[in-house]
């Protein structure tokens, strides 16, 4: 059996997002898989909101009900390839912070979207993309995944992944 | 306002009994006080009295120069010295001693007692050659005599003070909270059946205090009450119109045919067009008895372990061989590797009825046009899409499609009762689901059926 290779996808953690994990996955059936789904966000210099900063809560905050339902979905569908979705908040906007946390986490390659446009909840989150871009990490990129549930333009449903398979 | 009198009652009682057992402790314990206070005096004036009278001449004089030096004489002090021989008083006992005091004090070598404001001291001196004396010093108290009459009169005036006070600021307390609960009432009085649409005034903030919480628990409740007032008159309305027009066709064609003699093939079809309507009436009332059933009664029904994915090939199967038309497109690219996710507790029929219902309509408002059906499995649920590119349903019209008989302003078009999504949502209540619909007008709508998991082991 192949190694598992680390994958990251930068996200805005809006169901919608998840397609390109879904056609990721559809493209390479052969391997398995160990995905971080990162997502920018600029901490705030309060000095309170520094000492209690939590992940678990800032996931919560900024990550719908139907996004963590999705996740699970997804990873229920592909049990045995996938062995783990992680979460991943990137606090810094600095090219070198974005290269230090690849490395740390021993990212094989980024996969993301060119078309993909995203639309954030939290005025405090940003779009990794470009620094994503400016790291020596293998991009892979994923061409629009247009699919029937585009009229309805992020309807925030779980619908939103259970028909991107449709007319491919 | 009895309640209103009483609570204002009740809270001054209960101060005045606080205030009454407070003063009553003070005024007890300061008197109290004032006597033991003032017998210390006493005792320890006759033993010094006794000293310099009666004791040996060198103490004596020493006592006698502390006692003019440090000692003033109290209020009406007098002191006797009597003699006792044989346990009796020798002499003859001075009139205006109390005789209690000299005959306890013989009995218990000391004694305190008072008369009015005149406190008596007595106790049992021995001297040198051992002779017994009885000496009683007696005073005035003055502290007790003046002082805590002057106490006890600030007390009382105290007392009516904050009785009084007690009274007027339970009285606008009350009032302020009272206020409130006075313009909800006056406000709810406004609401009847004519205007249900009505609704208590509420800041836009959440308050948390019981009042605004009474507010939006009224809301509520009126929100509640309205829609099922709605749907109550919707429904008999619609419910009487549709089993209406079939009769009135066949009483129609049943007027007609025996209006004069008429051939038998004639007669044959007439009978042909009752038995017709006749079987959409009979179709009408199975449909509604359907519908009060699965509305009603919850336990009657046996729940098994179902697949899903299985319901779902079935309805699809079941649907296409009534219309060969349909296109229905199924996405089982997110089925879960494990099918354990996908069985469920509840009942075969029951779930392809519901299904098949939803996947129908979603084909008949859509013209016959493609409808996905897509199925996948979450940690706790099994969710169904069913999407369709089909009418939609009006935004403003959203709220009442689970209502029995309702049937969207655009789908004059269709055929339909306007019972199947009522229906439909009934039983997946039943299974402990929920049925989500999302739609825009002209543009299509998507369904959701969320079914929890039965959590089956391999």
């Amino acid at each position: 059996m192949n190694a598992v290779k680390k994958v990251l996808i930068p996200t805005d953690f809006n169901v919608k997002s998840l397609n390109v994990l879904l056609e990721f996955l559809r493209r390479n059936p052969a391997d398995q898989f160990e995905v971080t789904l990162a997502h920018g966000y600029d901490m705030s210099y309060s000095i309170s909101d520094l000492l209690f900063y939590s992940e678990y809560k800032l996931l919560k905050k900024i990550q719908s009900e139907e996004f963590r339902e999705s996740c699970k979905l997804i990873e229920n569908t592909y049990q045995s390839r996938l062995t783990k979705i992680k979460f991943g908040i990137l606090t810094g906007s600095t090219k070198r912070y974005v290269k230090n946390y690849l490395e740390a986490n021993k990212i094989d390659c980024i996969v993301c979207s060119n078309d993909y446009k995203m639309k954030f909840k939290s005025k405090n989150s940003f779009n990794l993309l470009p620094y994503l871009k400016a790291s020596k990490v293998a991009l892979i990129n994923i061409e629009s995944t247009q699919n029937v549930v585009s009229e309805l333009e992020h309807s925030e449903q779980l619908a939103d992944v259970l028909l991107s398979g449709i007319e491919q | 306002m009895k309640t209103y009198n009483k609570t204002v009652l009740t809270i001054v009682l209960i101060f005045v009994v606080y205030t009454l057992i407070f003063t009553g402790y003070i005024y007890y314990s300061f008197s109290n006080f004032a006597f033991e206070d003032f017998y210390k005096r006493l005792e320890l004036r006759a033993g010094t009295i006794a000293t310099m009278k009666l004791g040996e001449p060198a103490e004596s004089l020493k006592v006698k120069e502390t006692y003019e030096n440090f000692l003033e004489n109290l209020p009406n002090q007098k002191y006797y010295i009597l003699p006792v021989q044989n346990n009796r008083i020798a002499d003859k006992i001075p009139a205006e001693i109390p005789f209690k005091v000299i005959s306890n004090t013989l009995k218990s070598t000391s004694f305190n007692h008072n008369k009015a404001d005149q406190f008596y001291t007595g106790l049992i001196y021995k001297d040198a050659q051992k002779n017994e004396y009885v000496v009683v010093v007696s005073a005035e108290n003055y502290f007790y005599s003046h002082h805590i009459i002057y106490l006890r009169n600030l007390l009382i005036t105290s007392l009516l003070f904050s009785l009084f006070l007690i009274f007027v600021i339970s009285h606008f307390v009350l009032r302020t909270l009272i206020r409130p609960v006075k313009s909800i009432i006056k406000e709810v009085n406004k609401i009847g059946s004519e205007n249900l649409h009505l609704r208590l005034e509420v800041s836009a903030i959440k308050h948390k205090d019981p009042i605004s919480e009474l507010k939006y628990t009224f809301n509520d409740m009126l929100n509640r009450i309205e829609t099922s007032f709605e749907t109550q008159k919707n429904f008999i309305s619609n419910a009487s119109h549709e089993l209406n027009t079939p009769l009135t066709s066949i009483i129609g064609e049943a007027d007609l045919i025996l209006s004069k003699e008429r051939s038998i093939p004639e007669y044959e079809k007439a009978l042909t067009n009752i038995l017709l309507e006749a079987e959409k009436l009979e179709e009408k009332t199975k449909a509604l008895l359907f519908l009060a059933r699965t509305g009603y009664t919850e336990n009657t029904q046996r729940f098994d372990k179902v697949r899903v994915d299985e319901i779902l090939m079935e309805v699809q199967q079941n649907l296409l061989k009534v219309n060969k038309n349909l296109k229905i497109k199924m996405d089982f690219s997110l089925l879960p590797e494990s099918p354990e996710k996908l069985k469920i507790k509840g009942n075969q029929q029951l779930l392809h009825l519901a299904i098949s219902n939803i996947i129908s309509n979603a084909c008949k408002y859509s013209d016959n046009n493609e409808v996905y059906l897509a199925l996948g499995a979450t940690e706790q649920s099994v969710v169904i899409v069913v999407k369709d590119n089909g009418i939609g349903i009006p935004e403003s019209e959203m709220p009442y499609i689970f209502d029995p008989y309702f049937r969207a302003s655009n789908t004059f078009n269709y055929e339909g009762y306007g019972i199947g999504l009522p229906l439909s949502r009934n039983i997946i209540k039943m299974h402990n689901g929920e049925l989500l619909i999302k739609s825009v007008e002209k543009i299509g709508t998507t369904v959701q059926i969320i079914l929890p998991t039965g959590n089956y082991q391999l």
